[in-house]
């Protein structure tokens, strides 16, 4: 039978985009302050 | 000031929409692989992540070769920003693999030939960023962080051939036998394939973007890393 791993695959997601959504939102900010 | 280039908006759209058309396509239209259940669609970002991170460091060392041959900065920046966006990826490609690894493996981290390696490499780039903050002029940034960048890419073969080289339990993709094979169906292997493009094509607008800032920040006389 085929195991129930939705959860876990929400959370591998979750943080995979979650760690590349908050290095693009800082380098945004980075070259915000550069440009000032 | 150092302006936007129109290509680097395309190519910051172009990432944005191929990375969301791999999610749909992994999330909608692959199949759900019966012995490990829904965790197994981590996979096609983990590699691809993976991926991406070794690939920055090549270019980095890449970097690191042309700064020393050329002595322009703008070569030092390229290998700056392809450690900072590689570790980030190699992160990101960490710790969701330690998340299919729990329900899979039954633990959080092994220490087998893969794991060890890739934690060794992104450690070992982690001190790139100490040996530039010990460093007083940018001169003597990049003319070191050059050498580093090229001497630690040695990691980047070590870390990608270890499954290869050595018993392990990770599972190996690109062989079609062993018994840590892992064989894909064709959607599968589109899936997988867009996930690695996707991938590639944020990698190279990410390390853009860090690169311009670099740039921006040594116009405005910022101190940098």
């Amino acid at each position: 039978m085929t195991p129930n791993t939705t959860s876990d695959m929400i959370l591998g997601f979750a943080v995979l985009l979650g760690i590349l959504l908050i290095y693009v939102i800082s380098l945004a900010i980075r070259i915000r302050e550069a440009r000032k | 000031m150092p302006k936007k280039q129109p290509l680097l908006t395309v190519l910051n759209i172009l990432s944005a929409l191929l990375l969301t058309g791999a999610l749909i396509l992994i999330l909608f239209f692959t199949p759900v692989e019966a012995q490990m259940g829904a965790v197994q669609k981590v996979f096609y970002f983990h590699v691809a992540a993976a991926w991406a991170g070794m690939l920055s460091f090549v270019v980095a060392a890449v970097g690191g070769i042309l700064y020393l041959a050329k002595r322009e900065m703008r070569w030092d920046w390229l290998s700056l920003a392809s450690i900072e966006v590689g570790i980030m990826f190699g992160l990101a490609a960490i710790l969701s693999g330690m998340i299919w690894a729990h329900p899979i493996w039954n633990t959080w981290w092994v220490w087998e030939p893969r794991l060890t390696t890739t934690a060794i490499m992104e450690l070992i780039y982690l001190a790139y960023f100490i040996l530039r903050g010990a460093l007083n002029t940018p001169e003597a940034r990049a003319r070191l962080g050059a050498v580093f960048a090229i001497v630690s890419v040695i990691t980047v073969p070590l870390t990608f051939f270890s499954i290869r080289l050595y018993r392990t339990i990770h599972p190996v993709v690109f062989v079609s036998s062993g018994s840590t094979a892992f064989t894909m169906s064709p959607k599968m292997w589109l899936a997988f394939a867009s996930s690695l493009v996707a991938f590639t094509v944020l990698l190279a607008a990410l390390i853009w973007n860090r690169t311009r800032l670099a740039a921006l920040q040594a116009h405005a006389g910022q101190e940098e890393n």
